[in-house]
């Protein structure tokens, strides 16, 4: 029963960890070889650059955060 | 929900009107006093994502702030509409003709590494003996970085350390052993080594710079990861990424204390 119960939350974490899964962070099929890397966002990985920037050209800010690592897992978001 | 919702083309030209900043949870305090004050969770506490639009001094929101873009947007195009309509009410400002774009690097080469292996992408490493050098050829690269072929491209990080470098290898799997210059690489499925796709040399102008960094951009070989599998096998490995700042996030607690009762098994 324990071990029901653990194998539950911990599907349901891995579950609510994809659908956070913003997203095109991390993309997706995992058979898939691709070569070249398609068109992404530009994003600056430091707040203080982003906030400079914004200063800089007066443009609003799309702000986002998430953790590089799932369940202490590096390589993920 | 769409997983591929920031990959989505017409987001992505949108996002050219806003400065777009994502951060890494938990690994910075100054940036995680400035998330908590963004956007809680029920918990109270900073939970591992936060999405929000904000004015351009970083201080308003401009939208509602949740833990992703489709707590508030149904689909990409339904941002982008709304990134199209709030930048006509904040209109970028004319820069100075010698004002440069700020360059975005990550904090440092451990973190870089592992968000270009969350990324799927090329890490570029800028390595020099001091800050001045690593400043000069940032500013070199920051010359050709915004083309479309390599904006987004790369995840840009710095290092004045070599033995940062001690998990690199070079392709006959030899230590890298280097003080200066540029560094791409493939970064490893945990983001905590690597494998240099290439050694790029200092002395070239900007249009070999750029020509070599779409040539890299373009030979790239981007494998997928499964969520579920990928976290398994790190925990069978175990891989434990040590954060700046304590993580908050309940989920995220429960599940490290349940990988760390599973690995003393």
């Amino acid at each position: 029963m324990k071990f029901l119960t653990r194998s539950i939350a911990a599907a349901a974490f891995l579950i609510g960890c994809i659908m956070l899964l913003p997203i095109g962070w991390g993309e997706a099929n995992p058979a898939k070889v691709e070569t070249g890397v398609n068109r992404r966002i530009a994003w600056y990985g430091v707040l203080e650059d982003g906030l400079a920037e914004a200063k800089r050209t007066g443009k609003p800010i799309m702000l986002l955060s998430a953790a590089p690592q799932c369940a202490g897992v590096s390589g993920m978001w | 929900m769409d997983r591929s919702f920031l990959s989505n083309d017409t987001l992505i030209k949108a996002s050219q009107k806003f400065v777009c900043i994502r951060l890494a949870t938990y690994e910075d305090k100054k940036e995680t006093a400035f998330l908590t004050k963004i956007y809680t969770g029920r918990s109270g506490e900073l939970e591992n994502t936060v999405f929000c639009l904000l004015t351009p001094d970083g201080k308003q929101p401009l939208s509602r702030a949740g833990r992703s873009p489709n707590f508030s947007f149904h689909s990409p195009s339904n941002l982008a509409d709304e990134i199209v309509a709030l930048s006509a009410k904040y209109p970028a400002k004319p820069v100075k003709a010698n004002s440069s774009p700020v360059f975005p690097k990550i904090k440092n080469f451990r973190l870089g590494l592992n968000v270009a292996s969350c990324d799927n992408l090329p890490c570029v490493v800028i390595i020099g003996k001091d800050k001045q050098e690593v400043e000069k050829t940032q500013a070199k690269l920051n010359e050709v970085i915004w083309s479309d072929e390599i904006a987004g491209r790369f995840v840009f990080c710095s290092t004045t350390k070599i033995d940062d470098l001690k998990d690199i290898q070079d392709a006959e799997g030899k230590t890298i052993q280097i003080t200066a210059g540029i560094l791409a690489i493939q970064p490893g499925t945990y983001g905590i080594d690597g494998t240099v796709l290439e050694a790029i040399k200092l002395d070239l102008d900007a249009k070999e710079l750029g020509g070599k960094l779409i040539s890299i951009a373009k030979a790239f070989e981007f494998k997928g990861k499964n969520h579920s599998q990928h976290v398994r096998s790190g925990n069978r490995q175990g891989i434990q990424w040590e954060t700046e700042v304590p993580v908050t996030d309940p989920d995220s607690i429960r599940a490290m204390e349940r990988n760390q009762a599973n690995r003393k098994r």
